[in-house]
């Protein structure tokens, strides 16, 4: 396996809530986003997918754990360091009507990332910029237009001239195609695919949506209320997965015909609060497969396959 | 008989239009809020500039033999068109010379307060924690406190001069635009710009910069505009209490005050400066609610 250029380790983030207690957002995360790959986290809302990417983007701070870029923690970067890591990282968030400044022209919305490293001439920042246009699609007189006169789709592919410019090594997609329109998806899905490629960046993909995570990644990472349940080849999470919520989670896309039956596993309940955890595997009040009392007490440790994929949960592999 | 044609036939209706960049531009102007636009100009920029050359005489010029002269066409003559005060002095001439200090007072008033107060806003929005903390208190603190008694009190110490006008037209103002610059801000920093800009490594001077700041000028401008009826009047009534300008300063709260044990038997001392400030202030406040309806985006959309 190539080396890895983020590493997450032992993370987790808790917030607190006043009265002296804690609510724990993410807890204990460990993953790895191997060079040139794509890693997916999926899970429901609330369960900590944001709160993981805005500690690797640095947006905020872990209370435990670490975040290696290239072998580096990124929250003790100071200087030229953090200048470097800032470079290698980038980000295309969800929704392209919010993440792009309304009074900035397409041209300095893309060079942002190069005019704060301060090194690069004019005339090298307007060629990198045409170069990357180039890449997403985009033609070189738009560059002098605002935001306000793209679509969606065409703002989505500014954000990601903007992520490329600084050629990083890793961009996190933060849910980079929900709010696009279905049409318009698979055009932007293609497009990372390609740019994966040429470019052989890799990709951190934060999605609920498992049609974007299986077409786009690699590895598969679920998590349930701030936790990893399974984790492992895409392949493999896909065509057998092994923890209950993920098989539950999987069911609830649609069937690829519509005259194969139905075989969606109905959770019950909501998801728990993250205020009051449940007890022992934080799953079993909605698992349809507990095993009973061992449920309710412990915390399932996480094991792993021969073929690489990692579980938690009581039942182990079967 | 076939001597009348229909006014409606086809021939009329197939006429095309000649121009059609014309009438676009017509309306455009038409939008435009004309009427309080020129008296903008007409009363406060123009005279404010011109003053001495526009002025038949000199707003301290004595004419004893002309004293207490009506205008024009209520038993007065032309050489006086709105008459003159006990001293003589011509009103017109003495209400032209205020327009310049109208203008200046609230020009500098708020450039300076809108400078201070948008820079302590930004610093306050976007740092948020202690400095927002003690910004936001002296905002209370400034909102709490009459301009009047403070304007008493500044006049009191350091006597009655134009800066100390401007000190107090500052501390009324920069409070209003820390407040609200400061509330947009909140909500700015929290946008998907801002996080891309960081994740990009902009610092904190270029994010306000280049982000935050060009989202509130908008609204900056359209509340400084806003104010200049309010300062206009808020001079004025410094000056009328004597704690303003000192005299004999023409300014129009001073002019006003001049007539006032005269109101009876002369007029129009008080009345044509009362006149100016009252078309000034209402006509730069229309201007304002315009300007706010015309670069807020979302009216923007509708027209």
């Amino acid at each position: 396996m190539t080396k890895p250029i983020l590493q997450v380790r032992g993370l987790s983030r808790s917030f607190p809530i006043g009265g002296g207690r804690d609510v724990q957002a993410v807890q204990d995360l460990n993953f790895e986003v191997p060079a040139g790959q794509t890693l997916a986290l999926v899970g429901e809302s609330g369960c900590g997918k944001t709160t993981t990417t805005k500690m690797i983007l640095r947006l905020d701070s872990p209370t435990h754990g670490q975040v290696l870029v290239d072998g580096q923690d990124v929250h003790g970067l100071r200087g030229s360091g953090l200048r470097d890591y800032r470079a290698k990282v980038q980000a295309v968030f969800q929704d392209p009507f919010a993440s792009l400044s309304p009074r900035m022209r397409v041209r300095d919305i893309v060079a942002e990332p190069l005019e704060v490293q301060g090194h690069h001439s004019r005339k090298e920042i307007d060629r990198r910029v045409h170069e990357v246009l180039d890449a997403v699609g985009l033609r070189h007189d738009q560059a002098r237009n605002y935001p306000h006169e793209f679509s969606g789709g065409q703002r989505q592919r500014i954000a990601i001239a903007s992520a490329l410019v600084s050629r990083p090594e890793l961009i996190v997609l933060d849910e980079p195609v929900s709010a696009l329109d279905v049409s318009i998806r698979s055009q932007i899905m293609n497009l990372f695919k390609d740019l994966q490629e040429e470019f052989g960046v890799s990709y951190l993909l934060v999605a609920h949506d498992l049609a974007t995570t299986r077409y786009l990644a690699d590895q598969v990472a679920v998590m349930y209320l701030g936790r990893i349940v399974e984790y492992g080849p895409s392949e493999q999470v896909f065509n057998d997965p092994q923890h209950p919520y993920t098989k539950a989670l999987f069911s609830a896309a649609l069937p690829s015909h519509p005259s194969e039956p139905d075989t969606e596993i109905m959770l019950e309940g909501e998801i728990p609060s993250p205020l009051a955890p449940p007890s022992g595997c934080a799953f079993h009040p909605r698992c349809q497969l507990r095993l009973g009392e061992v449920c309710a007490r412990d915390r399932p440790r996480p094991e792993w396959s021969d073929t690489g994929v990692m579980l938690a949960c009581h039942r182990g592999f079967g | 008989m076939p001597t009348s044609t229909p006014v409606y036939g086809p021939d009329k209706m197939d006429t095309p239009r000649t121009s059609r960049t014309l009438p676009r531009a017509w309306s455009e102007l038409r939008s435009w809020p004309l009427i309080p636009l020129a008296i903008i100009t007409l009363v406060l920029l123009v005279p404010g500039l011109f003053a001495d050359i526009l002025a038949p005489y000199g707003p301290l010029e004595i004419d004893m033999r002309a004293r207490l002269q009506p205008p024009v066409f209520f038993g007065g003559d032309w050489s006086h068109v709105l008459g003159t005060d006990r001293l003589g002095r011509d009103i017109f001439s003495r209400t032209l010379h205020g327009a310049y200090y109208a203008m200046s007072i609230s020009v500098t008033g708020i450039v300076v307060g809108v400078v201070i107060g948008t820079t302590l806003g930004l610093i306050a929005g976007y740092a948020r924690g202690w400095a927002d903390t003690i910004i936001m208190r002296l905002v209370d603190i400034s909102l709490a406190l009459p301009a009047i008694l403070l304007a008493l009190a500044l006049a009191a110490m350091f006597g009655p001069s134009f800066q100390s006008v401007i000190a107090v037209v500052v501390f009324v103002l920069w409070a209003y635009f820390a407040r609200q610059v400061r509330a947009e801000v909140l909500s700015l920093r929290e946008r998907d710009f801002v996080a891309r800009a960081r994740v990009a490594g902009a610092s904190h001077f270029r994010i306000l910069r280049r982000h935050i700041f060009p989202n509130v000028i908008n609204t900056v401008v359209v509340l400084a505009t806003l104010q200049v009826g309010i300062v206009i009047s808020l001079e004025a009534s410094l000056s009328f209490l004597g704690i303003g300008i000192p005299r004999p300063t023409p300014t129009w709260g001073i002019l006003v005050a001049d007539g006032r044990e005269l109101i009876v038997t002369a007029w129009w001392i008080s009345f044509f400066p009362g006149l100016a400030i009252l078309l000034v202030v209402l006509s730069v406040n229309l201007f304002g609610d315009w300007l706010r309806n015309r670069l807020d985006p979302k009216t923007r959309q509708m027209r």
